[in-house]
């Protein structure tokens, strides 16, 4: 086994094992058996079983992480036709979404998708997320919730994410129009050249910024993100933002 | 001489006879041993004299010797909390590996039919 920055095997060391679960050709499409899709997931175990039960359908390679819950997450997760790792302590969401790329592209992922394990995006957007990556115009597509839907965004957290995407054209010099939206697309050269090494929440610029570090071409997409009382309230809170730009500006600072 | 300057001399004098046993001990780290000695002896210096350090500033243009010493902990400070923060996130990305190492290798499967 051969270690590379944050874990990667080497692709020519890959396995190809592409899964067929039993819903296999029942998805979206014929060829959605390339299509790794990647759901980090902490304390999820009642939103979990929806948003597995969506994603079983089309897609028969889905790489659930639990990153150290304290819930039943990993025992609902397992019930479903799905790959599960667990972290034995919580390390973050970047950090779960690097542990999820690199054991996908381990078993030979070509397409690799990252969705929200609470159910805020739409299994029926992947088809339409990974055309662009899989025509090849693009290395690695974002979902925007901003071109798309977000179907009851708090004014705040609207807030925050605009003034989100200013400090990323300002800092990353990258112009997006939702830069903290979990639901990606990866090519494999893509997911291969990422090394998220943000364990915490800053992990989403730092996506961008490797976009712009590696050269990767890249396109939004637009999407629909649905927001809930429970889903507002487990998620971020506004004041987190300012944690997020610390990390990023301590993290460059010190390397 | 003044209290404060007692207790604190009786202080670094403790710290230095602890450096300069080690010291003699031969033991690992002599380098560092012998940075620290200085340091503690320049502390002990400027606790004495504190015309010392007074001095030094007036040579460098501070003008006043606590500014110069304020200026110092500052840029001690500042170095020391970005060396540490280094340190904790070198750490936090070591202890993110094994993890991430740890949950690949145990990764299951869900049953293929639900």
């Amino acid at each position: 086994m051969i270690y590379h920055r944050n874990y990667r095997i080497r692709p020519n060391r890959a396995k190809t094992m592409v899964r067929t679960g039993p819903h296999h050709g029942a998805g979206p499409s014929a060829g959605s058996h390339d299509i790794w899709v990647i759901v980090p997931a902490y304390n999820e175990g009642e939103r979990l079983v929806r948003t597995l039960r969506s994603l079983c359908v089309g897609y028969a390679n889905v790489v659930v992480v639990d990153d150290g819950s304290h819930d039943d997450t990993s025992e609902v997760a397992v019930r479903h036709p799905v790959w599960v790792l667990r972290h034995v302590i919580n390390r973050g969401q970047g950090a779960a979404l690097q542990t999820g790329l690199s054991f996908a592209l381990e078993h030979g992922a070509t397409v690799l998708v990252t969705f929200d394990a609470d159910g805020q995006h739409s299994p029926e957007e992947i088809e339409r997320l990974v055309e662009p990556v899989r025509r090849g115009a693009v290395d690695v597509a974002l979902g925007s919730r901003f071109l798309g839907q977000a179907v009851g965004l708090p004014w705040s957290r609207w807030l925050v994410l605009k003034l989100g995407v200013l400090f990323t054209r300002f800092f990353s010099q990258i112009r997006v129009t939702d830069t903290h939206n979990g639901f990606r697309a990866f090519s494999r050269q893509a997911a291969w050249s990422l090394c998220i090494r943000q364990n915490r929440m800053a992990h989403a610029s730092e996506i961008l910024d490797q976009i712009k570090e590696h050269g990767l071409r890249y396109g939004e997409v637009p999407v629909t993100v649905r927001y809930s009382a429970e889903t507002t309230a487990k998620g971020q809170s506004s004041w987190n933002a300012l944690r997020i730009v610390a990390q990023l500006v301590l993290g460059r600072m010190v390397g | 001489m003044n209290l404060f300057q007692l207790v604190t001399l009786s202080v670094v004098a403790a710290v230095l006879a602890a450096e300069f046993i080690g010291l003699c001990r031969k033991s690992a780290g002599r380098k560092s041993r012998l940075l620290r000695i200085a340091v503690w002896s320049a502390a002990a210096a400027a606790i004495v004299d504190p015309g010392i350090p007074q001095a030094i500033a007036i040579c460098l243009g501070i003008g006043r010797g606590a500014d110069l010493v304020l200026y110092l902990v500052v840029l001690a400070f500042l170095r020391v909390s970005f060396y540490f923060y280094s340190c904790n996130m070198q750490l936090q990305r070591q202890l993110t590996i094994v993890v991430r190492h740890l949950a690949i290798q145990s990764a299951h499967q869900g049953p293929l039919e639900e």
